[in-house]
């Protein structure tokens, strides 16, 4: 693969399929700074799997794989700070009748921070609506254990919810 | 509220990306680091099979042949194969495609054994040899107790670095790894 070829399937996933990696990054970093940090991670370890994809699954399963593997591992090495301010040049405007929904999902978001490091990996697929084979397939472990986790994370999740719109939030 | 009504939420999501990302700068950033990644790993590599073939070509080229210093020669090249092994054994773990992130996971948490494993015998394969052979060299010179100190004193600090690297960084990352797999594959065998 040239390094033309390399770099304009890293640009075309990233154009279509940012969104994604952005869910990913939402879920793990809470600071405006560490979703830079770990955003630039993760599109370092994109851009890394390009020669190796095969086509072998979906671009977005491969994506999520990579993203979320990225995620879990950057977790551990949070403290480490580099400035990668030069990458961004502004946040999206947000628009006041979006408030409320953006509301709701900021509280999800921030649920499934809550959650821990597989769990939120997990929660991710399933709200994306990933079957448990696909899960299980991402993960590498069994469906019946994927079937265990997501019990244990919806439980939560929807008994989470309860509370806060109890509370009238 | 039940899950169905949390994915409703969650699919309120539109396309629109959260940031207007600069892809130039992006790019360039993405090649410089992973670039440097792979040059600090031949970097040391190849810095030190250059040592271990150089100062055993160096031996057998000013010496007087004797019988410690071919020997010493002979270990200092191995030291070089046994580096060039390892880089070999790395290379080849690099280039299997793992299709899971279990798999992403056994596999660093091989490539973390690499390097506590390397970390650890660094003494014999490495510092004991080196050793062996400048001591040998110097009790033939008989040099001044300075020397001796420096000398000492550097083969001293070498291994404690290596110590200080083992202890802060190669172990706790492999642990790390290893309780993040338990994590991962837990859950059955509990419930």
């Amino acid at each position: 693969m040239s390094e033309q070829e390399h770099k304009a399937i890293f640009e075309e996933w990233l154009h279509q399929y940012q969104a994604l990696l952005f869910k990913v990054v939402r879920a793990y970093a809470t600071q405006k700074a560490d979703q830079e940090d770990l955003f630039q991670e993760v599109c370092l370890q994109v851009w890394r799997s390009v020669p190796r994809f095969k086509g072998a699954s979906a671009v977005t399963t491969w994506l999520y794989r990579i993203a979320l593997h990225t995620a879990i591992t950057w977790k551990r090495k949070i403290n480490k700070r580099e400035e990668f301010s030069i990458l961004y040049e502004q946040e999206m405007p947000q628009d006041d009748t979006s408030s409320n929904k953006n509301a709701q999902l900021e509280w999800l978001f921030a649920e499934i921070t809550r959650l821990d490091k597989i769990d939120r990996s997990l929660a991710l697929l399933l709200l994306d609506g990933f079957s448990y084979k696909e899960m299980a397939e991402i993960m590498g472990i069994s469906e019946s254990n994927v079937g265990v986790k997501i019990y244990r994370i919806k439980k939560q999740l929807t008994q989470r919810a309860q509370k806060h719109q109890a509370h009238g939030l | 509220m039940d899950f169905k009504d949390l994915q409703k939420v969650w699919n309120q999501q539109t396309n629109e990306p959260m940031y207007i990302i600069d892809q130039q700068a992006l790019y360039q950033q993405i090649q410089r680091r992973a670039k440097q990644a792979d040059l600090i790993a031949k970097t040391n590599e190849w810095g030190m099979m250059t040592i271990a073939v150089l100062t055993s070509i160096l031996l057998l080229w000013i010496g007087k042949d004797t019988a410690y210093q071919i020997l010493a020669s002979v270990a200092m090249l191995g030291t070089g194969v046994y580096v060039f092994w390892q880089r070999r054994l790395r290379l080849a773990s690099l280039s299997q495609q793992p299709d899971s992130i279990l798999e992403e996971l056994d596999q660093a948490i091989t490539n973390a054994n690499y390097l506590v494993r390397f970390a650890q015998t660094f003494v014999y394969w490495f510092l004991l040899p080196t050793a062996a052979v400048t001591i040998f060299r110097m009790t033939q010179k008989e040099a001044d107790p300075w020397r001796w100190l420096f000398i000492l004193g550097a083969f001293l600090l070498s291994f404690l670095i290596v110590r200080w690297e083992l202890i802060s960084k190669h172990r706790p990352r492999k642990r790390a790894l290893e309780e993040l797999k338990e994590t991962l594959t837990r859950e059955v065998t509990e419930s």
